[in-house]
């Protein structure tokens, strides 16, 4: 494990591997996880803080109306920078690829945003199946959201002809938090409006 | 309320000039939209039956996910309405604005509110040539609150927002797209129906 992993990571999320794993394939409708106090809080704050200072563009579409930052691939800001190295990092594959199963160990690179959602902005349903995906993650650098201001993360269930069909599950942005699942034909999920004037920062992507 | 074949003067005065058909007629053809919208539509009397249908109907939701969220009125108050919309009157506006006799028309409603869209998808084909909508608004509609209609044609976006009483025609070409945006929460309790027609030629 490399000191930048450590230094990133908060230690009692790497000595959890194995939960990790164990939880990651038992959840439905299709293998997710959300990992509570992921990152090590001074940095978790750090990340905030400088997310804060980049520029966001508006992007509107049918599926979806948010704001995001260009890709973290040529990001000059030094912490964002270095925060892109530690997930595209062996190490960080590595861990990923050890709680999924799923072979992301290749470097073959990332996908890395930062999002906004404002008052209104949301993400209608959809599998974020691309060539290359393999899984998508999500570290939320929102606090104090409650159930009833929406922009919740919602994991859909499918039908026998893998059509979505309701929301299943529910995930609150929640401060310092990690969420990913195995992107597949029944990765259905969702961005609940965000009915707050809150603003909901998260920072992720995808690994190949 | 007994319906007759057809209530006179059911369209605005304005429409029905010869003048004013020709005039919509070249324009049509020419807007790189492909479209024209025409506002206060139908005259008071016939305004009202239509209102009246909608009001008395049954509206159930649908919900796809990643298809479509919105309610459908029942098949029945729809043949109500598509008699209203066999006047000759009607017919004669249609057809002197694409320059075409007119075989058929099909018709759906739906009644779209806070938290309905419909999407885009690969798969969706233009089956008719022409296609019109008729919004028909219980209060002025805000374009910030979403529920417009944005039509995709020739990589490029025309956006139609919901007012009431208006009629916009659309010529189709086979992969030109539309979808009905997002109503975000600032729509609160207002809600539009739409009268979508396809029209075959």
């Amino acid at each position: 494990m490399t000191s930048l992993l450590k230094e990133w990571i908060n230690p009692q999320v790497l000595d959890a591997v194995q939960t990790f794993e164990k939880e990651f394939h038992i959840k439905k409708p299709f293998p997710h996880i959300q990992i509570s106090s992921f990152l090590n809080e001074a940095k978790a704050e750090q990340l905030l803080k400088e997310i804060k200072k980049i520029q966001f563009e508006e992007k509107e579409a049918d599926l979806f109306h948010f704001k995001q930052s260009s890709d973290f691939v040529n990001i000059q800001n030094p912490l964002l920078k270095e925060f892109h190295a530690c997930v595209n990092s062996q190490p960080f594959r590595e861990f990923i690829a050890t709680i999924t199963g799923v072979p992301v160990t290749q470097a073959k690179g990332i996908d890395m945003t930062a999002s906004l959602y404002e008052s209104t902005h949301f993400l209608l349903c959809h599998d974020d199946q691309l060539e290359g995906r393999k899984i998508a993650y999500l570290f939320y650098l929102t606090k104090d959201f409650s159930e009833k201001e929406g922009a919740s993360f919602n994991v859909l269930a499918h039908d026998a002809e893998n059509h979505p069909t309701k929301v299943e599950k529910r995930y609150i942005p929640e401060w310092n938090s990690f969420l990913m699942f195995e992107v597949s034909p029944v990765s259905f999920h969702e961005v609940e409006e965000n009915y707050s004037s809150k603003k909901r920062y998260a920072i992720g992507g995808w690994l190949h | 309320m007994q319906l007759e074949a057809g209530f006179i003067n059911m369209i605005e005065k304005i429409y029905q000039s010869a003048e004013t058909q020709k005039q919509m007629h070249v324009y049509l053809k020419s807007a790189p939209a492909e479209s024209i919208v025409l506002t206060n539509i139908f005259e008071k009397e016939t305004y009202e039956a239509i209102q009246k249908i909608i009001q008395t109907g049954t509206f159930t939701h649908v919900k796809i996910p990643d298809k479509y969220s919105y309610a459908l009125l029942n098949a029945e108050k729809i043949l109500e309405l598509n008699n209203i919309l066999q006047n000759p009157e009607w017919a004669s506006l249609l057809e002197a604005m694409i320059g075409k006799k007119i075989r058929s028309q099909t018709l759906k409603v739906k009644r779209f509110a806070h938290k309905d869209y419909t999407l885009i998808h690969d798969e969706q084909i233009k089956q008719h040539p022409y296609e019109f909508c008729i919004w028909i608004c219980t209060n002025p509609w805000s374009p910030e609150w979403g529920g417009n209609k944005i039509y995709e044609k020739n990589e490029q976006a025309y956006t139609f927002s919901p007012i009431n009483n208006t009629l916009a025609l659309m010529k189709n070409n086979k992969h030109d797209h539309d979808f009905i945006q997002y109503i975000n929460h600032t729509a609160k309790q207002s809600t539009y129906i739409l009268i979508e027609g396809e029209i075959q030629l």
